[in-house]
């Protein structure tokens, strides 16, 4: 295999949820020993490792993955808030295209505490004491204006956790597996209007890492190998997007890419692939609407037609695009730094017909995507 | 002037020039860009250095907004706003600015489009005996 090719030759996940008494070492331990099962490898085999986390102290994957054999070999703490995975992938690879290494190892995890985020993650002082340090606040007012803008419903709105929450009876690894109606999801409390308690996704624990080798490093296992075809990770240019506590906004009426458009851009320049050739999307599902946006900002459809498109089934299980097969992060929960890693975890899975009944049939291409706070985005493409 | 008010964050809410209170910010020499507050040394859109401080009107309209049903997290010396609380991205008249902040507003009045005003919370009564205020907006004429 060419030295160029960067193949995820094992992947494993503790589940996503609340685990009382489980520190965050035991699960990333839990999902990389798993990631070294899959692969057939073992720890002494790893070269490098880099691990993502937003809520863990310095050192945590040092703390987490040294007890696994203390090799000496460099393990790196990556932050990057909900896009965190996507620079430990990204690192994993450009230290085996670099040809400094063979075998890299990715780890996510998490443990944050219940309720809102953290506000002092992420937002002033100052704008804690005005009360606007509600993080779901802000992507529900993209919401608010993509209904005035475009006519998007609340039952469109709902209809994307309607999806999730059916997709996720199937999956072992989500916090949430269970069905909810849409008159159900529509009587859920409003949490920041328009978005509801079922539409929202849950800070919550959790862990997955995959063990990724150069592709002239590769042994092969009879499985037919999954590559990963591209992998970008940008910042939101200046207001061009507040999910982050952003002070200063631009209103002038400059034509920016979203941060989600432009990190899929590179990540399918470097695959040589385009939207049409991906088989199933796992995307951030922070609320329900957030899906929507990234409906459009990816190329699923045109600005203003996400309503209309989930309205046509295209991006459930058995259609055309299916997004978030897995449950997504509103079943899941988001535990930030094992988040992209979960979603690579699950589409390797579909990628070698492992997945069972929530299998996309025939799934060739597959494309993982996180956003968060500071306008943070990464994007990355697998294929077989 | 133990009774004196003072803003909780000095580098977006200030004196206004003929009394009161104002947004306070930046702007751009070299592509007149405005900026909320007074706390960025570079123009974030172009990369200049020459900055010089505005006053901005005090005058906005809502571009968007949502509803808080919960008390917000986080600790905080203010007391927590009355629920349900409107919070809105406020697009000023005068600076094509949008700038995150409560509505002293009943939630069936909210609308995008609404005319509001800056109308400064007092949040709490600091070591000294000042009273601190914070950013809000109310509806223009209520």
């Amino acid at each position: 295999m060419n030295p160029d090719d960067v193949v995820v030759a094992g992947v494993g996940m503790h589940p996503f949820g609340r685990f009382d008494g489980v520190t965050p070492a035991q699960m990333g331990q839990a999902a990389m020993i798993a990631a070294l099962r899959d692969a057939g490898m073992r720890w002494t085999d790893v070269e490098a490792a880099y691990f993502s986390s937003m809520y863990l102290p310095a050192t945590s994957g040092a703390r987490t993955l040294k007890p696994l054999g203390a090799t000496g070999i460099p393990i790196s703490d990556v932050e990057a808030a909900c896009a965190s995975g996507g620079v430990a992938v990204k690192q994993a690879i450009m230290g085996l295209r670099s040809g400094e290494y063979g075998c890299v190892a990715v780890v996510g995890a998490e443990k944050m505490p219940r309720g809102f985020m953290d506000p002092r993650m992420i937002f002033e002082p100052w704008q804690i004491e005005i009360g606007t340090d509600v993080n779901p606040g802000y992507w529900a007012m993209r919401a608010t204006r993509h209904m005035h803008d475009h006519g998007t419903t609340e039952e469109q709105i709902a209809g994307v956790a309607v999806k999730n929450h059916r997709h996720s009876v199937h999956n072992g690894y989500a916090m949430y597996r269970k069905e909810f109606s849409l008159a159900e999801v529509l009587g859920s409390p409003l949490v920041c209007d328009p978005i509801r308690l079922l539409e929202i996704c849950a800070p919550n624990e959790g862990a997955a890492a995959a063990v990724l080798v150069r592709g002239d490093r590769y042994r092969g296992d009879g499985r037919a190998p999954v590559r990963i075809a591209g992998c970008a990770q940008v910042l939101a240019e200046f207001s061009a997007d507040w999910r982050a506590p952003m002070h200063s906004l631009s209103a002038r009426d400059v034509e920016r890419v979203p941060p989600t458009t432009r990190a899929a851009r590179a990540a399918f320049e470097q695959a040589g692939l385009g939207v049409d050739d991906v088989s199933c999307f796992e995307v951030q599902d922070t609320d329900a609407f957030s899906e929507l946006e990234a409906y459009e900002h990816l190329g699923l459809c045109a600005v203003g037609e996400s309503g209309r498109l989930i309205d046509s089934g295209a991006t459930a299980l058995g259609g055309a695009m299916p997004v978030n097969v897995s449950g997504g992060l509103i079943s899941k929960g988001e535990p930030v730094g094992a988040s992209h890693l979960g979603q690579v975890v699950e589409l390797v899975g579909q990628l070698r017909g492992t997945a069972g009944p929530r299998q996309v049939e025939g799934a060739r291409v597959a494309l993982a995507h996180v956003l968060g706070a500071a306008g943070n985005c990464a994007v990355t493409v697998v294929h077989r | 002037m133990s009774t004196a008010a003072r803003s909780v964050a000095p580098d977006f809410l200030g004196p206004a020039p003929g009394g009161g209170w104002c947004l306070t910010g930046r702007r751009c020499a070299a592509c007149a860009e405005d900026l909320f507050g007074r706390q960025d040394r570079f123009c974030p859109a172009c990369g200049a250095e020459a900055l010089t401080d505005v006053e901005f009107g005090d005058r906005g309209t809502v571009w968007s907004y949502t509803v808080l049903r919960n008390p917000p997290p986080g600790p905080r010396r203010a007391q927590d706003p009355e629920l349900p609380c409107p919070l809105a991205l406020v697009e000023l008249d005068d600076a094509p600015l949008r700038v995150a902040a409560p509505l002293a507003v009943p939630v069936e009045r909210v609308r995008i489009g609404l005319a509001v005003r800056l109308d400064p919370r007092p949040l709490f009564v600091d070591e000294d005996g000042a009273r601190v205020v914070g950013i809000r907006f109310r509806e223009v004429g209520r």
